[in-house]
């Protein structure tokens, strides 16, 4: 088992209910798998959190809303191998830092 | 245009900051700053750039007044349920100081209205509650070359960074997502994230200390304690990654 430093921000906040944790994750996942992984822990509310949707210019998209070790996932510099990039011992994952503000219009 | 003596004696305090003086102070007078949101974020943010002699604030935002805003939307208050909440900042800020221009915004932010609504503005404050808005500006800025101070909260925590594409990574590189429309907000929380805000626009306006360039900074209420991720490009961005490709 890899050990996994996790803390979560926001939103996630809810369905984890603490802000951080180390979590024991099978040995040879990778991002995509250990998202898989989490939101099997944490059920739907926390799994809707993973991933960003939405609509840019009508394109759908989907992107893992992820810090891995103070970097995000989608840094093609830092992970070339994207979400397939293998999970190891003592990596750090932040959740969640996408946040609302003050106004609605 | 110079500064009046009464000019003179309302900011003198900050004049005196190193490298501030009359010549930073002409600066933020003859400044235009485009406010995306009236609510808990720009109230904070509004009020110091408003008694800090910034010349004209551009401050839009179409939504009424609601009771259950007023935790946080110091702007406002009880007397003024249901006014639109532009027109509400308008009257309070320039009580709070005569001297600048305080334009109000009633329309809706989309892709028709975003040009006219922004203008011409030397900073963009992203004081929003939602993320398809924040990329319409986050296109207005990336293509007229804009930079934008973007900042979002939630219950004890927020985060701000400092945007100027090609120089930084654009809103989209940072965060592509959508919150829940209705989210747990302490209204201290849009006060501290609200006045980060505006310390970053006064210091970008005087050209006093550096930005958060590059630099998502992050404020965990419940621990107290700040924390910092490096922010990069993402290089085919599809906003501003043809930015890159020229440079």
């Amino acid at each position: 088992m890899a050990k996994i430093s996790c803390k979560y921000f926001v939103n996630v906040l809810g369905a984890t209910k603490k802000d951080g944790e180390i979590v024991d994750a099978p040995d040879g996942i990778n991002v995509e798998q250990f998202l898989d992984f989490m939101s099997d822990k944490y059920g739907t509310e926390f799994a809707k959190h993973v991933y960003a949707t939405g609509t840019l210019s009508g394109e759908p998209f989907k992107t893992p809303n992820i810090y891995l070790n103070k970097r995000r996932i989608q840094w093609v510099q830092d992970f070339p191998e994207g979400v397939k990039t293998k999970v190891k011992d003592g990596d750090e994952f932040w959740f969640g830092l996408i946040v609302g503000g003050g106004a609605g219009i | 245009m110079n500064l009046n003596e009464q000019e003179k004696e309302r900011y003198c305090r900050q004049m005196l900051m190193p490298g501030w003086g009359e010549e930073a102070q002409l600066r933020i007078k003859q400044s235009r700053i485009f406010i995306a949101g009236a609510g808990g974020l720009g109230s904070p943010l509004s009020i110091y750039l408003a008694v800090a002699g910034v010349g004209t604030l551009r401050i839009c935002d179409c939504g009424e007044l609601e009771l259950s805003n007023l935790n946080r939307q110091i702007l406002h208050d009880d007397s003024r349920i249901g006014w639109n909440k532009a027109l509400s900042a308008k009257l309070t800020l320039e009580r709070l100081n005569p001297d600048i221009t305080v334009e109000a915004l009633e329309e809706k932010i989309t892709p028709e209205t975003v040009d006219g609504l922004i203008g011409t503005v030397d900073l963009i404050v992203d004081c929003l509650d939602n993320f398809p808005t924040r990329h319409i500006i986050n296109g207005y800025a990336v293509r007229n070359g804009i930079p934008i101070i973007h900042a979002g909260v939630y219950g004890m925590q927020g985060q701000i960074t400092f945007i100027k594409a090609p120089e930084t990574p654009c809103l989209w590189c940072i965060s592509a997502g959508t919150p829940p429309a209705v989210f747990p907000i302490v209204g201290a929380t849009a006060g501290v994230i609200g006045c980060l805000e505006a310390l970053e626009a006064l210091k970008y306006l005087s050209g006093v200390g550096t930005n958060l360039l590059n630099r998502l900074l992050i404020w965990d209420g419940q621990r107290i304690e700040f924390m910092e991720l490096p922010q990069k490009k993402i290089t085919d961005c599809p906003v501003c990654g043809h930015l890159n490709k020229k440079g």
